[in-house]
């Protein structure tokens, strides 16, 4: 079975990936996928919206004869996944109290 | 489909966005596919979606960034009609120092042709009230006294007969005129009295016209 993935958590996940190692869009999309399936939606529109946020900046690296844009994570972006995490165990905790009873603190 | 295809559907798609965010967007599919490899095009085809659904999320997704917040409504400043009260104060103030002497020695002129023209105005008046009513008054009064009068040349009856009836005729033709006075008064006093008024207001509704026509007529 597989959950809608809301934007606001794409967006976490992707923050997380970038937080990890500076890297680009293809690389971001299969570590994602590697967890999760999003082929029903596409990054780039997460990708612009936390760039248009302030949470991810971009820069060019020659790679094989042409250019290839990598993202990387700002300090704003790294509060931002601070925040992502905490509402993440908040959510989590949330279900598994309904699913399975009784949270250990 | 392949990556060309791919890329030409979703080209079109994104036509409606503003050439840098088509770009951009553009870039990143076209390096996806690069990144993937030619071996994986058919891969990243699939991962990716049909391009119309791509495009679709890009649209909604750069919509939702670009939405105007709702502007406030510039409130329209109340637009002052005719001079500025603060500006009007500030003239005078200023215009004090230089203005006093020079309004003295102006207004002093200008006083004096008032003056002139008001004197001149008055015996104009005069002039046709004497006229008008001094002459009839002046043939009444000397018809009457030269009636009267007749009396002492009553020793020659037919002077004094001629006298009294010079001095009734001049008694009779003196009323006829004074009526006459009166009734051209009537006619022509209050159309002549508003004329005087007017020409006294037209200075000041002269002064009101100007400030109306440049203070209405908002810049």
């Amino acid at each position: 079975m597989s959950y809608p993935i809301s934007s606001s958590l794409l967006d976490g996940i992707v923050l997380a990936v970038v937080e990890r190692e500076s890297t680009y869009g293809y690389r971001i999309t299969q570590d994602v996928q590697k967890v999760l399936d999003i082929s029903e939606s596409t990054l780039y529109p997460v990708l612009r919206r936390l760039m248009k946020d302030g949470c991810l900046t971009t820069y060019d690296q020659a790679y094989a004869g042409r250019n290839r844009r990598y993202y990387q994570i700002t300090e704003h972006g790294r509060a931002a996944l601070r925040q992502h995490r905490i509402d993440w165990q908040n959510y989590r905790s949330g279900i598994d109290t309904i699913f399975f009873g009784g949270v250990n603190e | 489909m392949n990556r060309a295809d791919y890329m030409t559907a979703l080209r079109r798609a994104l036509s409606v966005l503003p050439e840098e965010e088509r770009a951009n967007a553009l870039r990143y599919y076209e390096e996806y596919f690069d990144d993937a490899g030619p071996e994986n095009e058919a891969k990243a085809i699939e991962e990716l979606g049909e391009p119309a659904k791509v495009a679709a999320q890009i649209l909604a997704d750069y919509r939702e960034l670009t939405a105007v917040p709702h502007a406030q409504p510039i409130k329209e400043k109340r637009r002052w009609r005719g001079i500025s009260p603060l500006l009007l104060i500030v003239l005078v103030l200023l215009a004090i120092p230089i203005g006093l002497p020079l309004v003295f020695g102006a207004g002093a002129t200008v006083l004096g042709v008032l003056l002139a023209i008001v004197v001149t105005v008055l015996a104009v008046i005069f002039a046709v009230l004497l006229i008008l009513y001094g002459i009839p008054l002046a043939l009444i009064c000397g018809g009457a006294v030269i009636a009267l009068l007749s009396c002492t040349l009553w020793a020659t009856p037919a002077n004094a007969l001629v006298t009294l009836g010079n001095g009734l005729a001049a008694f009779a033709a003196g009323i006829l005129l004074g009526l006459l006075s009166i009734k051209l008064s009537i006619l022509f006093v209050p159309p002549v009295f508003r004329a005087f008024v007017a020409v006294l207001r037209a200075p000041f509704n002269w002064i009101r016209n100007r400030c109306r026509r440049t203070g209405g007529g908002n810049v």
